[in-house]
C-alpha cells in the first residue's frame, strides 16, 4: 500500500512540475499583458505533436523536445505580432475572443493533420527498482528525468527573472507597466520575449507529457481550466508560487484518485481557486499586476 | 533654444477637457516649478510630457525634437526621466533591483551612475537588498528619485516630490535635488507649495483650470502675497 | 411635395422580418424550421447574456451555467429523478433554477470585479460541469446525455396543442423571444435599467453617490440567468436531449462571441449575432465539409475581434441608408 502511495506521490510531483511549466507561461502573460491566453493550451498540444512527429520521423525523442520548443517559439512570435499585441492594446476582451478562435482552429487543424486518435510515445529508458525504507517497487526512470528537466527550466527562469536585467525589467513591468515604460523599458519588446518564452516552455511541457499521457487533440483544451487555477492560486509573476500551487494540485489529484473520483478532486481545486480569487486575488506569492 | 518647450497643449481624459492650451519652456540647467492648487492640471501636464496621456493638440519639444505622443520609453531614453506622483515603487522589487530597471541613454557607466546615486542618497546603500515596500515614505521617495537618475537624464520631471513626507524627509529631498541640479540636470517639478518649491526653483509657472496664468521669478513671486493668495490659496 | 404612402424601409424592416418569421412554417420544410428555432433559442440566450454584458458591463465567462444547469433540471425532472411530462412545470423549474443560480453567482461575483470576476465565473462553470460529470446517484448520467425529453402536449378541452416539438416549438420559442425582447426594452427604460447602465458607465461614481450596487448586480445576474434558462429549456425540447456539452465553458465563449458579433448593448444585435453564427456553422459544414466548419467559426472569432469589435449592429446605420434609399428608388419606379 505504501508503494502505491509513494508511486502516486512521485507521479504527482512529475505531473505537477510539468503543469508548473504550462502555468508559468500563462501567469506571465496574464500578469504582463492582462490577457487570458486561451490559446496557451494549443501550444502545449503543438509541442506534443511536434515531439511525436520528430520522434516518428527520426526516432529521437530529445530532438523532438528541442524541435517542439523551437516551433512553439516561432509560432508564438507570429501569434504575438499578428493578434496578441494589436488586440491587447485595444482591450483584453477582444484579445481573448481572438485567442479562443485560434484555439478552435488549432484543435481542428491537429485533428485534420494527425487524426483524432491519441498518439503514443514510448517511455524512454526503462524502470528502476526502488528498494529502500521498506518500499519495494519499480518506477520509470523517465519520470525522474522529466522532473529534472522541468526543475532545470524552472530554475533557469527563476534566475532569468531575479538576476538578469531583462528579467527584472519584466517583473517591474508586471508590477507597474506605465512606470516601467517611463524608466525606458520597452514593455512591448519585453512582452514579446516573455510571450515567446512562455509558449516555448508550454511546448516543452507538451512534449514531456507525451510519454505520460499520450498526445491527442484535446490535451490542451482539457488542461486550460486547471492551468488558470494554478496560475491564479500560485500568484502571478511568482515562479515559486506557481510551482507550489501546481505541485499541490497535481499531488492532490494523484493521491485522491486512489480514494475518490477525479471529478471531486477537481471540484475541490476549483473551489480553492474561487476562495483565493475572492479573498486574495494576488494568490499565494503573487505580486501586483496590470490587473489590479 | 529651450531644452523643453510645451506649445499650446490640449489634453483630455476621455471627455474631460483638462489642459486647455498650456505653453511653457525650460532652459537647459534651470530649475522650474509648476505651481497650482490641486486639480488644476499639474499632473496632467507632466503626464502629457511623458506620454502617459497623449495630448490631442499642441506639441512637446525636447532637445529640439518633437516628442509629442512618442512612446514613454523612447522619451525616457532620450534623457527625460520621471519621478511620479505617489512614488509608484515596484512593491516586490528590492532597492537594488529598482536601480537596475531603468534603461538609460548609454549602456556604459551604469556602475558609475549607481555610485553617484548612492552618494546622493547614502541611506539607500544599507537597504539595497530590502524590498521596496518595506521602506518608509521618505526612503521610498528617495528611491524613486534615485531610480529616475539611473537613466542618466538630462532633465528630471517630478510630480509633487515632497507630498506626504515628514519635515526631515522633505529636507533630505530638497538637499538631494540641489545636488542633482548642481550636476547640470534640469529640473521641472509640480508643487502645491510655493515656499518649498522656491527652495530649489528659481522660476515658476502657475497653472489654473488647465491654463498657464502667471509666470515669475523667485523673488518676484515670493514677495507677492496677492498673487500667492489668489492662485495658490495661501494665506499671507 | 413627397407623400409618404409606405413607411420608410428602415422602419418597416423589423415588422417585415416578424411577418416572415410568423409565416415561415407554411412554406418551408422541417429542417429550416429546426434551424431557425435553434437560432431563436440562441437569440434568447444572447439577449440574456447581453443584459449582463452589454447593459451592465459585467463580463462573464461562465454563462454555460445558466444555460445548461436549468436544462439539466428539466432532464432530471423529466427523466432521471421523476417522470414529469408537464411542460409548464418543467419550464418553471428551469426558470427557477436560472433565477436561483443567477442570484447565487451574482452574490459571489459582487465581491470581485473585472477580469477576476470573469475568472470566477469560469471556475464556477468548470465546477458545474464537473458536477454533471461526477453523476451523483446517477441523476445526471455523467458523460452520457439524458435523452427522451418529451413533454406532453398542452390540452385545452378537446384540442391538443403540441408546443414542444416541430412547428409548435418554433412558435413557442418565437413567442418567448418576443416576450424577452419586450421585457428587455421595458427594463432598460425603467429605473432598474438606468441603474444597470450607470453601473456599466461608472460604478465608482454611483457608489460615491450612495447607491448600493450589490443588489442591482445580483438582480442583473438573476434576470440574465432566468432568460438563459428559458433558452436552455427550449434547446432541451428541441433536441429532446440534455448533454454535458451544454455545461461546457465553450458554450459561454460562444454566447460571448455571438453577442459581440451582433453588437452588444443593442436589442437587435444579439438576435442578429445568433442568426449569423448558427447559419454560418450549418452552412459552413455543408460548404467545406466535415469538421472544417470549426475553421470558419474560429476565423469568425478572430476577424470579429480584429475588425468588428463593436459588432455588426453599429455598422448597419451606415449600410442601411444605402439599402433603404435603394429600395425606395425601386418602389418609386414601380408603375
Amino acid at each position: 500500500m505504501a508503494n502505491v502511495l509513494v508511486t502516486q506521490c512521485l507521479n504527482g510531483i512529475t505531473i505537477g512540475l510539468i503543469f508548473a511549466l504550462v502555468a508559468l507561461g500563462l501567469t506571465i502573460v496574464l500578469g504582463l499583458m492582462g490577457v487570458l491566453n486561451f490559446a496557451h493550451g494549443s501550444f502545449y498540444m503543438l509541442g506534443g505533436y511536434v515531439t511525436y512527429s520528430v520522434f516518428a520521423a527520426v526516432g529521437n525523442f530529445w530532438l523532438g523536445l528541442v524541435a517542439a520548443m523551437l516551433v512553439c517559439a516561432v509560432v508564438g512570435i507570429l501569434l504575438y505580432l499578428t493578434i496578441v499585441r494589436p488586440l491587447t492594446k485595444r482591450s483584453p476582451l477582444e484579445a481573448l475572443l481572438a485567442l479562443v478562435g485560434v484555439s478552435m482552429i488549432s484543435l481542428q487543424a491537429a485533428r485534420t493533420i494527425w487524426g483524432p486518435d491519441p498518439k503514443l510515445l514510448p517511455i524512454p529508458f526503462g524502470r528502476v527498482h526502488i528498494e529502500m525504507f521498506g518500499l519495494d517497487f519499480q518506477y520509470p526512470v523517465y519520470f525522474f528525468v522529466a522532473m529534472g528537466l522541468a526543475i532545470a527550466v524552472l530554475a533557469g527562469m527563476s534566475l532569468l527573472f531575479r538576476h538578469t536585467d531583462i528579467g527584472i525589467r519584466c517583473l517591474a513591468a508586471i508590477q507597474d507597466h506605465e512606470i516601467a515604460s517611463c524608466m525606458g523599458v520597452n514593455v512591448d519588446r519585453v512582452s514579446c520575449l516573455m510571450f515567446t518564452v512562455g509558449m516555448a516552455v508550454a511546448g516543452l511541457a507538451g512534449g514531456l507529457a507525451g510519454p505520460v499521457f499520450s498526445v491527442y487533440p484535446n490535451m490542451g483544451i482539457e488542461l486550460i481550466g486547471m492551468m488558470f487555477v494554478i496560475a491564479i492560486v500560485g500568484g502571478m509573476g511568482s515562479i515559486g508560487g506557481t510551482v507550489i500551487a501546481a505541485t499541490i494540485i497535481a499531488m492532490t489529484k494523484s493521491i485522491s484518485s486512489i480514494y475518490i473520483s477525479g471529478n471531486i478532486a477537481d471540484i475541490l481545486a476549483f473551489t480553492v481557486l474561487l476562495v483565493i480569487l475572492l479573498v486574495r486575488p494576488r494568490g499565494i506569492m503573487g505580486i501586483a499586476s496590470v490587473m489590479d | 533654444m529651450a531644452l523643453l518647450a510645451l506649445d499650446d497643449l490640449h489634453t483630455y481624459y476621455g471627455l474631460a477637457y483638462i489642459l486647455q492650451g498650456v505653453s511653457l519652456a525650460c532652459e537647459d540647467g534651470e530649475a522650474v516649478a509648476l505651481l497650482g492648487r490641486n486639480g488644476q492640471g499639474k499632473t496632467t501636464t507632466i503626464k502629457s510630457i511623458m506620454s502617459m496621456v497623449v495630448p490631442r493638440r499642441g506639441s512637446v519639444t525636447f532637445q529640439g525634437q518633437n516628442v509629442t505622443g512618442w512612446p514613454s520609453h523612447a522619451i525616457a531614453r532620450r534623457g527625460m526621466s520621471l519621478v511620479p506622483e505617489g512614488r509608484r515603487i515596484f512593491p516586490a522589487l528590492s532597492v537594488l533591483d529598482h536601480l537596475r530597471v531603468p534603461v538609460g541613454t548609454g549602456h556604459a557607466d551604469r556602475s558609475e551612475q549607481l555610485r553617484f546615486v548612492l552618494e546622493v542618497f547614502p541611506e539607500l546603500e544599507e537597504k539595497l537588498n530590502e524590498a521596496a515596500r518595506g521602506l518608509s515614505g521618505g526612503q521610498q521617495q528617495m528611491l524613486v528619485i534615485a531610480r529616475a537618475l539611473m537613466t542618466r537624464p538630462t532633465m528630471l520631471l517630478l510630480d509633487e516630490p515632497m507630498e506626504g513626507l515628514s519635515p526631515k524627509a522633505i529636507k533630505r529631498v530638497i538637499e538631494a535635488l540641489k545636488i542633482i541640479h548642481g550636476t547640470g540636470v534640469t529640473l521641472f517639478f509640480a508643487s502645491t507649495s510655493c515656499e518649498r518649491a522656491f527652495l530649489v526653483a528659481n522660476r515658476a509657472y502657475i497653472i489654473e483650470k488647465g491654463r498657464i496664468v502667471h509666470q515669475a521669478g523667485r523673488d518676484e513671486l515670493l514677495g507677492n502675497v496677492e498673487v500667492q493668495r489668489h492662485y495658490l490659496g495661501v494665506r499671507g | 411635395m413627397k407623400i409618404r404612402i409606405l413607411p420608410s424601409p428602415a422602419h418597416a424592416l423589423p415588422w417585415a422580418i416578424l411577418a416572415l418569421l410568423l409565416a415561415l412554417p407554411f412554406f418551408s420544410g422541417p429542417y429550416l424550421v429546426y434551424l431557425i428555432t435553434l437560432a431563436l433559442t440562441f437569440a434568447i440566450f444572447a439577449l440574456g447574456y447581453d443584459l449582463l454584458f452589454g447593459h451592465t458591463g459585467i463580463v462573464s465567462f461562465g454563462h454555460s451555467v445558466f444555460y445548461g444547469m436549468p436544462a439539466y433540471a428539466i432532464g432530471m425532472l423529466a427523466h432521471t429523478v421523476f417522470d414529469i411530462k408537464n411542460a409548464v412545470v418543467l419550464i418553471g423549474a428551469a426558470l427557477l433554477t436560472g433565477i436561483v443560480l443567477g442570484a447565487l453567482v451574482g452574490w459571489i461575483c459582487s465581491f470581485t470585479r473585472g477580469i477576476y470576476l470573469a475568472i470566477v465565473t469560469f471556475a464556477l462553470a468548470q465546477i458545474s460541469e464537473l458536477f454533471i460529470f461526477s453523476d451523483p446517484r446517477g441523476i445526471t448520467h455523467g458523460e452520457n446525455s439524458i435523452t427522451g425529453i418529451r413533454p406532453s402536449a398542452v390540452t385545452i378541452g378537446d384540442f391538443s396543442l403540441n408546443l414542444f416539438s416541430g412547428v409548435g416549438l418554433y412558435y413557442l420559442t418565437l413567442a418567448f423571444l418576443l416576450v424577452v425582447l419586450a421585457g428587455m426594452v421595458l427594463l432598460m427604460r425603467s429605473q432598474w435599467g438606468q441603474v444597470f447602465h450607470a453601473i456599466h458607465q461608472n460604478e465608482e461614481r454611483l457608489l460615491s453617490l450612495g447607491y448600493n450596487t450589490r443588489p442591482y448586480k445580483i438582480l442583473a445576474f438573476s434576470l440574465s440567468g432566468a432568460i438563459s434558462a428559458i433558452a436552455g429549456s427550449m434547446i432541451a425540447f428541441l433536441n429532446n436531449i440534455v448533454s454535458p456539452a451544454m455545461v461546457d465553458w465553450q458554450v459561454g465563449a460562444e454566447i460571448l462571441l455571438i453577442t459581440v458579433l451582433g453588437g452588444a448593448g443593442t436589442m437587435a444585435g444579439p438576435i442578429l449575432g445568433s442568426f449569423v453564427v448558427v447559419f454560418t456553422q450549418t452552412y459552413a459544414s455543408s460548404l467545406v465539409g466535415g469538421g472544417n466548419w470549426v475553421y470558419v467559426l474560429g476565423a469568425l472569432y478572430i476577424l470579429v475581434a480584429l475588425f468588428l469589435p463593436g459588432g455588426i449592429m453599429p455598422m448597419l446605420p451606415r449600410l442601411l441608408p444605402a439599402f433603404s434609399s435603394g429600395l425606395a428608388r425601386l418602389l418609386r419606379r414601380k408603375p
